[in-house]
């Protein structure tokens, strides 16, 4: 029984909760020990950052409700914490035909946001910078697409923070010790044999969605993939992964950190073994579309998880002169730093003038999209297409960066 | 720590698992053999699941015990399910065969801000997970961890 096992807490964690410093930190040790029971934690430790989720598009009222609360309390964050996309990009909202009542909903999330003290950063990116985690420090994130990342190819710690418990981790700055904080739990138990050639980056996302979707609660380890692989594959690689499931650490031999300590693949012969074939990325691909391929598309949308600048700049050499069709949006989304890099090289200019519309500190999964009307969404992430159909009611056409590009735009 | 069965002194039939949440609550069991997904997964003003990839897909999860072995998905799960709480149109009870924190993070705010008490039992084996079908009514108990199953199918 989980009320049994004993959690112990220090003369600060007490103080907390005893209301020392204030009701909002108050509420929030009480959140982070609860859960620490839970999961039959025998400790808190302390963590170095967090990264906190603030959309409404997901928050909804009873997100504002316990971020309004805090910040009225006076809580505020006692390490470094960036946030999530939001679901409005204030800048464009008109553009984007969000309705007022929504943008003042994803108002309040971000004076509350701001009251607390979380660096307003609105990215799913936050590991590129401003939030940059060491090798082996703890930290407490949500966004299963930058947790992933975090632990596996930099090698800090940190489970897939929920909703409330971030915030409550930020504000305390401990964390129960459970899950991937212990050493024990971030040993492989399934082993993914990829027999393929030439891996795309579309393969990367496929990819992903397999790990993800066999791998249940055990941490995948991942043999065949290599060691040229960019920072950008493996970060959509982990979206898919967990999106699909709820991989939250992988280990690819001769690429992530951890991969090549010593008991990590502890085992590994005897772990259950699974071969990956072209056939079946080419099966999974299949899956993850929902749309009839002949059905026209008219809307199509990169940027899940944020584009970073190289994946821009290949967007830019690939279309080649192009320009929008006139029935068809293409939409792209970028962290406000990655736009702020991209306009002086030339490339925001440039692919607006092509018909490309960008948004900033948002992105299409988490937004109010649906007042488009949208039928047909055609996307390179995985991610999205896994989660955009349930949300915005659409089909979705699965489909590489080149296909995305020419299905956009007509040779002018 | 391993679920067992037993049938207690009433001769009715009880699945042993942990208590995570306390609690306790009746209701008819609605049962998924996938990892299900809050996040994007139901709609918080009616407790109807609108995952397209949900073999409970246009079910609804207000009152019922619902029942999956795994959670999937965003780790925003966590507010979706506080929101379908907030709005009185979520479980009365949940059993997993593994919880994970975006569930129990959920309750332990639906607790603390609305005082709405949920139990949830998880640790219960997979043959036991497979006595557990739609619309058997159900006793959750997240105090002792128990799952009684009251009628319809018995062990």
């Amino acid at each position: 029984m989980s009320r049994e096992t004993c959690l112990h807490l220090n003369d600060k964690d007490r103080a907390f909760l005893d209301g020392h410093f204030g009701p909002a930190e108050k509420l929030a040790m009480e959140v982070v020990v609860d859960v620490g029971r839970a999961f039959e934690a025998e400790r808190l430790i302390p963590i170095t950052s967090a990264h906190i989720l603030g959309h409404y598009g997901s928050l909804h009222d009873a997100g504002i409700e316990l971020l309004e609360r805090l910040a009225a309390d006076g809580g505020a964050c006692r390490v470094p914490t960036t946030v999530d996309p939001s679901s409005v990009d204030f800048a464009r909202a008109n553009a984007f035909r969000v309705s007022s009542d929504y943008v003042s909903r994803q108002d309040r999330l971000r004076r509350a946001v701001e009251r607390l003290g979380v660096t307003p950063s609105w990215s799913c990116i936050p590991y590129h910078s401003m939030n940059v985690p060491r090798f082996g420090q703890n930290i407490a994130w949500a966004e299963s697409s930058a947790v992933v990342y975090a632990n596996s190819v930099i090698g800090a710690r940190t489970n897939r923070t929920p909703f409330g418990l971030d915030i409550c981790a930020a504000i305390t700055g401990r964390i129960p010790y459970s899950g991937l904080y212990r050493k024990k739990n971030r040993v492989a138990t399934i082993l993914f044999d990829v027999q393929v050639q030439q891996l795309s980056d579309l393969d990367y996302h496929t990819l992903g969605a397999i790990v993800g979707s066999r791998s249940g609660s055990a941490v995948p380890a991942i043999r065949g993939i290599p060691t040229s692989v960019t920072n950008d594959q493996l970060k959509t690689f982990g979206a898919a992964a967990a999106s699909s499931g709820s991989v939250a650490l992988f280990h690819i031999m001769g690429v992530t950190p951890e991969a090549r300590l010593q008991g990590r693949f502890s085992g590994c012969e005897s772990m259950q073994r699974m071969v990956v074939t072209r056939d079946d990325l080419q099966e999974m691909e299949r899956r993850i579309s929902t749309a009839d391929p002949a059905a026209p598309v008219d809307m199509v949308t990169l940027g899940c998880p944020l584009l970073s600048v190289e994946e821009l700049k290949q967007v830019f050499a690939r279309m080649g002169g192009r320009q929008v069709r006139k029935d068809i949006h293409f939409w792209i989304y970028l962290s406000q730093e990655t736009y702020d890099l991209a306009v002086p090289m030339g490339l925001i200019g440039a692919l607006e003038a092509a018909g490309i519309w960008f948004s900033t500190g948002t992105c299409a999964t988490i937004s109010p999209v649906k007042v488009w009307g949208f039928s047909h969404v055609m996307t390179n992430s995985a991610k999205c297409a896994l989660v955009v159909p349930s949300e915005h009611n659409v089909r979705i056409s699965y489909r590489d960066i080149d296909t995305c590009i020419l299905t956009a735009t007509e040779a002018i | 720590m391993k679920a067992q069965r037993h049938k207690n002194k009433g001769g009715r039939n009880v699945i042993q698992g942990r208590g995570v949440m306390p609690g306790r609550a009746d209701g008819f069991a609605l049962v998924s053999t996938r990892p299900f997904m809050f996040a994007h997964g139901v709609d918080p003003g009616t407790g109807k699941i609108i995952d397209v990839r949900s073999d409970l897909l246009d079910e609804t999860m207000k009152g019922k015990v619902l029942v999956f072995a795994f959670g999937k998905g965003s780790t925003t799960g966590s507010a979706w399910l506080l929101e379908t709480i907030r709005q009185a149109n979520g479980p009365a009870a949940i059993v997993n065969i593994e919880t994970e924190p975006i569930i129990v993070t959920a309750l332990i705010l639906a607790n603390r801000l609305y005082d709405v008490e949920i139990p949830l039992v998880d640790r219960i084996d997979v043959q036991a997970m497979q006595l557990l079908e739609t619309d058997t009514l159900l006793r959750v108990d997240g105090d002792a961890g128990t799952i009684t199953l009251l009628g319809g199918h018995s062990l």
